[in-house]
């Protein structure tokens, strides 16, 4: 009882934190919107031939309670599934930011029950977006039924199949937490692949574990409806099934009448297994939650400066301490900086950039570029630059945003042209490192004349810096940044996908954003430096 | 629970080394129910006792003690019964003070209408009962530090570690707090961490130094006091006399006057044919403490 309440507490006091904040309310407009867009009719679901043949019939259901109930599951678990984690996944960085983790630390609440308590409030937040597309999906079959409301079919994709799959984004985003290397960049981007891997096994029929296939239900659905659209239709063979948004208003379909799916204990049961699941690796992480324990935790703590004692050091020795006398002071200028003022931040701010990696970084940074130059350039294009514009994505991550992370704010801010000065040299700082990180692309660019890869190249090099330094300076944090550049990098420099590739050729588009995205930091930063 | 007679704390040969680096090196101390000041330069192993001791951390060597349990292996034995305010804490901004006492409440282990209650009265003792309702986001520093006193207080603890309490707190409520503590200390332990000599000054009934991770000087403030009789002098100078004194003489204080500066130094012997000698106060035993570990003069 005692256990329960402190678990009550726990997941009410986070809860209320978080749902208080500006950024919830935009994060339900969000949902909200992406409501409306599946009740409109923009997302959509649909079956499709065997043969993939673009020109032949699509099928879908009636626009029953258990289609729609269905369709807006599958866009909630694929949405929710992705920036679900990264919404949540902040409950045990601010503790420990804020400083109540220490205060934590010394009462008798266990490792389990902290972890637990986090991963109530995580899925509570989740349940209320979940709840939110429930009702859009109600609202739906109220306005484009083509049958009467069932509340049962309705919602039983969203209480055996939604409600499990957010139970385990809650769990991840706790354990992703409880380590501190993964608590940034990594685990961001470790999270992004893993989200991408389940989502094609879950397409490609499940995963091989016994009970545990398909988290998000992918798989589950898609066996239902193709055995329903394939009794509807027997001479034809129905094997795929696609989400979409914006399908053309004149794609024919063919209409078939799926009652939903067969909901039994052991199908219920087994989407459940799920949140076990994360409840498992809640509990496994409690073995090796530091607690706050600065000695265990590796707490990033402003760096000391050099006439202070570090944290847990001894003070040096002050010979002669109390007799105090003003020493002569000079300038702080460096040469660099006499010379200009410009270049002097310059070279401070690459140095911020680069400074802090270990040996391995480097040593993989230039294994990539090395790759590259010992490699076919069709190989490097394809392959190894989209992962040397991917690995340092810890470090552009810090652009735009380390003021505030540091809470240096206030000191840079007040400092001579933080606009002018300050916002251009960080950015040129990041375009220099960037290109650094992959002088090797530009290197076989040129020694095999490809005019066009080279473009592209620059492109990369300019855009990519701008792109973090606009979204850290917006959104004050790096996430923002890592998120968006997980899916462009996926789409675009890895798939190729037309217009979204911004290594490839004409660079004009790129740097044009480019341009706009540094004048609209220049504007948002001279915003935050007079507030 | 324990009587406050039978309260004890005891570490026993502590040390804790961060890479390498030791920050505490084979700590040896017993407390009672009272007040220990606990002084030291910047850097000197006090946060890290304290983290030990509040069970955040764990020593490298040594044990601790609780009424004669070893909190390192059990530390469940002393957390029930433990206030622990931290020098940089923070709070939930988007949450009430109201609120924020009550998750506190919950995680420290205390019931509902018994939480309700010490809430209700700790809200009165910081005097934020006309702010409970507001965001905490929206509080001053020292109202928050005054949040951070009463979450400390929560469980009613019986050991009471605190690290610069009064940092951020107008004089009145310095004072309020000092006059707290020293009621809370007839039957509890408090450790009071600070900078502010005055405030152990007041309220402390046994002062500790720290130094280099080393205990140096552990006694009750009237004993240090009368150490320092004799070795505390003031006398006038001139302000162009004064950069030379600073370097000759551990000056612990000066005071600008009509006819030119009064100058307050530490010395074993007599400055200078004007110095008379003065009562000493703890400045002058920390700073003469700190300055003998480091060389200085004395």
């Amino acid at each position: 009882m005692k256990t329960l309440r402190v678990l009550y507490h726990l997941a009410r006091a986070d809860f209320f934190e978080r749902a208080r904040r500006y950024r919830f309310l935009l994060t339900l407009a969000a949902v909200i919107y992406l409501g409306v867009l599946v009740s409109n009719g923009t997302w959509f679901l649909y079956l499709m031939p065997g043969d993939l043949n673009p020109l032949s019939p699509r099928y879908r259901g009636e626009f029953n309670s258990a289609w729609i109930g269905t369709m807006t599951v599958l866009v909630t678990n694929t949405f929710l599934g992705l920036f679900g984690f990264y919404l949540v996944s902040d409950c045990i960085q601010r503790d420990i930011r804020t400083g109540v983790g220490q205060i934590i630390a010394t009462t008798p609440v266990s490792r389990a029950a902290y972890l637990i308590g986090k991963w109530i409030s995580n899925f509570v937040v989740l349940s209320v977006l979940v709840l939110i597309l429930a009702a859009a999906a109600a609202i739906m079959v109220l306005f484009q039924s083509e049958a009467a409301l069932d509340l049962g079919a309705l919602l039983m994709p969203f209480l055996a199949v939604a409600l499990p799959n957010i139970a385990l984004i809650a769990a991840l985003a706790v354990v992703f937490e409880t380590v501190p290397w993964l608590r940034g960049a990594v685990g961001n981007a470790g999270y992004f692949f893993l989200w991408l891997s389940v989502v094609i096994f879950s397409f490609l029929g499940g995963m091989a574990l016994p009970f545990l296939k398909d988290p998000m239900g992918i798989n589950l659905f898609r066996t239902s409806l193709v055995a329903g659209a394939s009794a509807a239709f027997p001479n034809e063979t129905i094997g795929w099934m696609g989400l979409q948004s914006g399908i053309p208003r004149d794609t024919q379909f063919k209409v078939f009448n799926w009652p939903g799916l067969a909901w039994t204990p052991g199908i219920v049961g087994e989407q459940w297994l799920w949140a076990a699941l994360g409840l498992g690796l809640i509990l496994l992480s409690a073995v090796w939650f530091a607690r706050f324990d600065p000695a265990r935790e590796g707490l990033r703590r402003p760096r000391a400066k050099p006439e202070e004692a570090k944290e847990g050091e001894p003070a040096e020795p002050r010979k002669k301490a109390p007799r105090i006398a003003l020493p002569n002071l000079s300038p702080l200028v460096s040469k660099l900086a006499q010379v200009n003022p410009f270049l002097g931040v310059l070279f401070a701010e690459l140095r911020m950039l680069l400074n802090g990696r270990r040996w391995w970084w480097w040593a993989i940074t230039a294994g990539l570029n090395i790759a590259i130059l010992s490699n076919p350039l069709s190989v490097a294009k394809q392959y190894l630059l989209p992962f040397a514009w991917l690995w340092p994505l810890a470090i552009w991550s810090e652009m735009g945003n380390r003021e505030r992370k540091n809470n240096t704010y206030q000191m840079v801010f007040s400092s001579a042209r933080p606009v002018l000065r300050q916002l251009p040299a960080a950015w040129l700082a990041g375009v220099l490192a960037t290109a650094l990180f992959g002088i090797a692309g530009a290197v076989v660019f040129l020694s095999n004349g490809a005019l066009p890869g080279l473009a592209g190249w620059v492109g990369a090099v300019i855009f990519i810096p701008t792109l973090a330094l606009a979204l850290g300076v917006f959104s004050s944090g790096s996430r923002v940044f890592e998120v968006v550049y997980l899916i462009w990098w996926y789409i675009g420099p890895l798939q190729k996908t037309p217009g979204m590739d911004f290594t490839t050729g004409a660079p004009q588009v790129y740097l044009l954003a480019a341009a706009g995205l540094l004048l609209l930091s220049a504007y948002w930063r001279s915003r935050q430096v007079r507030v | 629970m324990d009587s406050p007679n039978s309260l004890v704390v005891e570490t026993h040969n502590l040390s804790k080394a961060y890479k390498g680096v030791q920050a505490l090196v084979d700590f040896n101390l017993k407390l009672t129910p009272g007040i220990l000041g606990l002084l030291g330069p910047n850097g000197a192993g006090k946060s890290t006792l304290m983290r030990m001791l509040a069970t955040i951390t764990t020593p490298t060597e040594g044990t601790i003690l609780w009424n004669g349990r070893d909190v390192v292996k059990d530390p469940e034995a002393l957390r029930s019964v433990l206030g622990y305010l931290p020098q940089d804490f923070g709070v939930y901004p988007n949450l009430s003070a109201q609120e924020f006492l009550e998750y506190m409440a919950a995680i420290k282990g205390v019931s509902g209408e018994k939480a309700r209650r010490k809430i209700s009265d700790l809200l009165d003792l910081v005097n934020l009962r006309d702010a409970a309702r507001r965001p905490l986001g929206g509080y001053s520093g020292g109202m928050r530090q005054r949040v951070g006193i009463a979450q400390a207080l929560l469980n009613d603890p019986q050991l009471l570690i605190v690290d610069e309490p009064t940092v951020g707190l107008d004089p009145e409520e310095r004072v309020r707090f000092r006059n707290l503590l020293s009621d809370l200390s007839g039957e509890r332990i408090v450790i009071l961490s600070t900078h502010i000599v005055s405030d152990v000054e007041s309220t402390a009934t046994d002062i500790a130094i720290i130094h280099k991770g080393h205990l140096k000087v552990r006694a009750r403030p009237e004993q240090l006091l009368k150490q320092m009789e004799g070795s505390v002098w003031e006398w006038m100078a001139t302000s162009e006399e004064l950069p030379a004194l600073k370097q000759q003489f551990l000056v612990s204080g000066t005071l600008r006057r009509m006819d030119g500066v009064e100058v307050r130094a530490v010395s074993e012997a007599r400055p200078c044919p004007e110095a008379q000698p003065v009562t000493p106060n703890l400045e002058d035993v920390y700073l003469a403490t700190v300055a003998q570990r480091q060389g200085g003069p004395l």
